[in-house]
């Protein structure tokens, strides 16, 4: 059954789009293992940054809940909400932009700006936040 | 771009032939709009660089963060300016991260030399401002 593409359809739900087959699993690589190692570098980066994100963005929370509890609130919604969906649209890019070291394919989902962009959107948020506190100090 | 030219098993340049893309659009247009796809290897360092503007940018905050937490022994004036201005600049380094992985990316898929910014040296500036008043206020 590997190598089969799983068509997708009208029974698309989240667990299927992330964990589907592809084509490729399973199969042995037909080509030289990246020497770089890029995706899996990539994948790395990614990690720590959203650590990064986790540790100073809790930090701004606590900081903020200090001060006022609904902001604290705000902030660690967006947070969440936005953790969620970027956990779920890792999953997929990560598994999709170049499958099990072959060569490269580009599958259903390919990698663009929406993720970079959403990413920025929110250390800038986390930055305003903390500029607004200093601008508040000194009023 | 001769130089790293991969070797044959690699030549990762795909045409719409092989991609078997159904996808949705690619976003933003006025990046994905010009040009052909890159080798994936470029795009991923591309986005390891907009990582790496991302944390620069989540360290300048815990910075303006560690200002106002670390009750050091400066007036509250001096305080928030420090921690203000390392906010722009992280808000600064955010934006660079933004718009230079979509000028990188841009100039990736027309095959153009990568563009360059001024942003190095503006936040370089900013924190050594940021130093210098704490080391000489706080010194004081």
């Amino acid at each position: 059954m590997s190598g089969r593409i799983d068509e997708g359809g009208p029974r698309r739900s989240w667990t299927r789009i992330v964990w589907r087959r592809l084509p490729g699993d399973g199969q042995r690589p037909i080509s030289r293992p990246d020497p770089g190692l890029q995706q899996e570098r990539t994948r790395l980066a990614w990690r720590r940054s959203m650590l990064a994100f986790a540790v100073v963005g809790l930090a701004v929370v606590r900081a903020a809940y200090v001060e006022s509890v609904h902001v604290a609130v705000v902030l660690a919604l967006i947070g969440l909400g936005i953790a969620m969906w970027l956990s779920l649209t890792t999953l997929r890019r990560g598994r999709w932009t170049w499958p099990s070291q072959r060569e490269p394919e580009f599958l259903e989902v390919l990698r663009d700006g929406t993720l970079p962009l959403l990413v920025t959107a929110m250390a800038a948020v986390l930055c305003l936040a903390v500029l607004a506190n200093a601008l508040r100090l000194l009023s | 771009m001769t130089a790293i030219t991969p070797p044959l098993t690699w030549s990762c340049r795909t045409s719409s032939s092989v991609t078997g893309v159904s996808s949705s659009k690619r976003r933003p247009s006025w990046v994905y709009d010009h040009g052909t796809e890159p080798d994936p290897r470029f795009t991923l360092a591309n986005e390891r660089t907009f990582l790496a503007w991302i944390r620069t940018s989540l360290a300048l905050l815990a910075g303006a963060a560690a200002v106002h937490a670390f009750d050091l022994d400066v007036s509250d004036t001096v305080a928030a300016w420090s921690g203000g201005l390392l906010a722009v600049g992280g808000l600064l380094c955010a934006l660079q991260a933004w718009f230079g992985w979509a000028r990188n990316e841009r100039a990736l898929r027309e095959e153009r030399p990568l563009p360059s910014s001024g942003v190095g040296a503006v936040l370089a500036a900013a924190v050594a401002v940021v130093a210098l008043i704490l080391l000489v206020i706080g010194s004081r």
